[in-house]
């Protein structure tokens, strides 16, 4: 063997060192826990081959506790590059099986390496999370890792997608990093979110609660709303992460990314004609009205079983992707409280940031009035959609299908705040008050002196309801551009969509805005 | 709130004990809060309102229908989502449902609102009647 073919094949062995993590016992026990290694996880995750793993041969520099005398290969995490769907994007898996994945002031090098990669040339990042937290021995030093990470998260926010999954353990400082990136998903069952686990819980409160059912992915899923998505296996998370790169765009300056359509895009849909029921009181399901209008009936919903009173989540049309968010009657009668809000906030940030077109569908009764959301600052909740909505500058495309009163008329996307195309079906019940609420104040002393109020209110409420309850009163404003047969609702929306494709609107320049957080 | 203060083995202790409501109490040992169960129920004051409230009126909060609580609740029970009045119930004592099923039906933002059961099991008692007004987070049924 000459030397230099020695030198290749201490290369080849150097890397098979590496890619062994931490060992194969390690990597037997990760299996046994029902999870994959961060390499098995990428190779997943990336088109096939397309994987470009980057500083592999990097050791920590530590010498606390006899951490001089050790040191594996790629210390606790895989990082690199490779494609989905033939794009571009950069990865960061946590390799479980060396030193728990915590997180070393090395570790974090590598992580922060291909973050500005993916700043320098607009790509999204992806992280795999998996580790125990900070490396203790290294004291300080974790911590400034985890700074210069959440430092890279902010000013990447906006700039290009950033996903994390939560595929193990992801608690105390680690969890900032998931909660600044635009969307998190959580593998039931295998992970877990918290800021403090349940040893410091007990001692400080004296509560006694679980990992799971302190952040569990079913906790965050429903009653936090910290996750987006919860994916029953590996598998499930790996694919929706691929799912979700193909609604969005490699930067906030690239357009959405296109599809064929093959849907016809004037597919008449009768039975929109007859989906609002009769009584204003009986609910449907919006659902039912998304999945009739979009590309195929395919809706990737976001944050599902969170605050479920709004929907939010990307469609298609034709083949452009869109975001939608629409009311949902079904549930809490499709009120908009803060949570809801909330979510449906941040939604619309995330599309307004990165150029994705916004349909909303509109049937809200109002805000959810009580002393528990008042006292929760329903307010500020709502001003936040409120402000999200105004601000954005993408494509606004809006019809109203039932209700729409008074401030959450407002709030849902209404013609004066920026609304390019806002249309109706007729019937829409676009009004500042419902019948009841405004008899009650406009026919007050009226009825007082009546013989028979509580006939004078009806006849006054069916009176209103006849005038006012209807999308006519705003259309002859021209707060409602067109109202819309509702089985026609899909051209529609399509050829407003196409029709705005070269919208160009900007905001007056200023350092950021002051969202009510 | 009855402070007292005592020196066990020359450390201080500051002890406030709480309203007794039912035979539950807060006792707070140098402000770290601690819920206490009585064994024997403590007389019942009459005027003394339970959370807090006063009662609206001079009537005795025996005889009139009020706006149902939030109570200490059990984690079987069936939940009121969102303020309102109740207009049917489905299901009644001894009947067996589904996760999903419709066990009643809310009146609330002027929308008929199902209530559904978020687990299979049998009702074990429905706290509610027909035209009862709740607020959110009230029990309407339990389901075991």
């Amino acid at each position: 063997m000459s030397k230099q073919e020695e030198k290749i094949s201490q290369l080849i062995e150097k890397r098979a060192e590496c890619r062994l993590g931490g060992g194969e016992k390690a990597i037997e026990k990760q299996h046994q826990r029902g999870k994959y290694t961060a390499r098995e996880r990428i190779a997943m995750l990336l088109d096939e081959g397309s994987f470009e793993e980057l500083d592999m041969f990097v050791t920590h520099r530590c010498t606390n506790f006899g951490q001089d005398k050790k040191h594996i290969l790629g210390d606790g995490v895989v990082t690199g590059f490779g494609t989905i769907d033939g794009r571009l994007v950069y990865v960061f898996a946590q390799d479980f099986t060396v030193f728990g994945g915590s997180l070393s002031e090395t570790m974090s090098q590598k992580i922060c390496k291909v973050m500005d990669m993916a700043m320098k040339m607009g790509a999204p990042v992806i992280g795999l999370n998996d580790s125990g937290g900070a490396r203790i021995q290294e004291g300080i030093n974790a911590l400034a890792g985890y700074s210069e990470i959440f430092q890279r998260n902010i000013m990447a926010s906006g700039v290009v997608p950033q996903i994390s999954a939560i595929m193990g353990p992801c608690a105390g400082g680690a969890v900032y990093s998931p909660a600044l990136t635009d969307f998190t998903i959580m593998t039931k069952g295998l992970s877990y979110m918290f800021l403090t686990g349940p040893s410091v819980v007990k001692t400080v409160t004296g509560e006694d609660v679980s990992q799971e059912d302190l952040g569990g992915a079913s906790v965050h899923s429903t009653k936090s709303g910290v996750t987006h998505f919860v994916a029953e296996t590996e598998e499930e998370c790996i694919a929706l992460i691929r799912k979700i790169i193909s609604y969005i765009p490699q930067n906030n300056m690239e357009e959405t990314p296109l599809v064929s359509c093959t849907d016809p895009i004037d597919r008449l849909e009768d039975k929109l004609n007859d989906i609002i029921p009769d009584s204003p009181k009986r609910s449907y399901d919006m659902y039912d009205v998304i999945s009739a209008i979009v590309d195929n009936g395919e809706f990737l919903e976001v944050q599902p079983d969170y605050a479920r009173n709004i929907i939010i989540g990307f469609a298609r049309f034709n083949g452009q992707s869109v975001g939608i968010v629409a009311n949902q009657p079904k549930v809490l009668a499709g009120v908009l409280d803060s949570n809801a809000s909330r979510k449906g906030a941040r939604f619309v940030r995330f599309c307004d940031a990165f150029n994705i077109p916004l349909v909303t569908l509109v049937d809200v009764p109002g805000f959810l009035p009580g002393t528990g959301q008042e006292y929760n600052g329903v307010i500020l909740h709502g001003a936040k959609l409120l402000y999200a909505y105004g601000e954005a500058t993408v494509p606004k495309v809006t019809v109203t299908l039932r209700k729409s009163y008074g401030g959450s008329h407002i709030v849902m996307s209404c013609k004066q705040l920026r609304g390019d195309m806002n249309y109706a079906w007729p019937s829409a019940e676009i009004a500042v008050m419902g019948a009841e609420g405004a008899v009650g104040v406009l026919y007050a002393k009226e009825a007082k002196n009546h013989e028979n109020p509580a006939a004078f209110k009806k006849e006054k409420e069916e009176e209103y309801s006849e005038l006012f309850a209807n999308p006519y009163q705003a259309a002859k404003y021209g707060y409602i551009d067109d109202v819309i047969e509702p089985r026609n609702t899909r051209f529609r929306v399509i050829k407003a969509l196409n029709m705005l494709a070269t919208k160009k609107l900007t905001n007056p320049a200023k350092k950021h805005g002051n969202i009510p957080l | 709130m009855k402070e007292y203060k005592y020196k066990i083995n020359g450390m201080k202790f500051t002890v406030s004990v709480g309203d007794i409501v039912d035979n539950e109490t807060t006792v707070e040992v140098n402000g770290v809060p601690y819920k206490v169960e009585l064994d024997k129920k403590a007389p019942q004051k009459p005027a003394l309102s339970q959370s807090g409230q006063t009662n609206h009126g001079a009537k005795p909060a025996t005889t009139s229908k009020p706006v149902k609580q939030t109570m200490a609740s059990s984690p079987d029970a069936v939940k009121c989502p969102l303020p309102g009045t109740i207009m049917s119930i489905a299901v009644k004592e001894g009947d067996t449902v589904k996760k999903g099923d419709k066990v009643a039906v809310l009146e609330a933002m002027k929308m008929e609102n199902d209530i559904r059961s978020d687990k299979a099991g049998t009702v074990t008692k429905v706290l509610v009647s027909v035209g009862d007004t709740l607020l959110e987070g009230a029990d309407i049924m339990i389901i075991e």
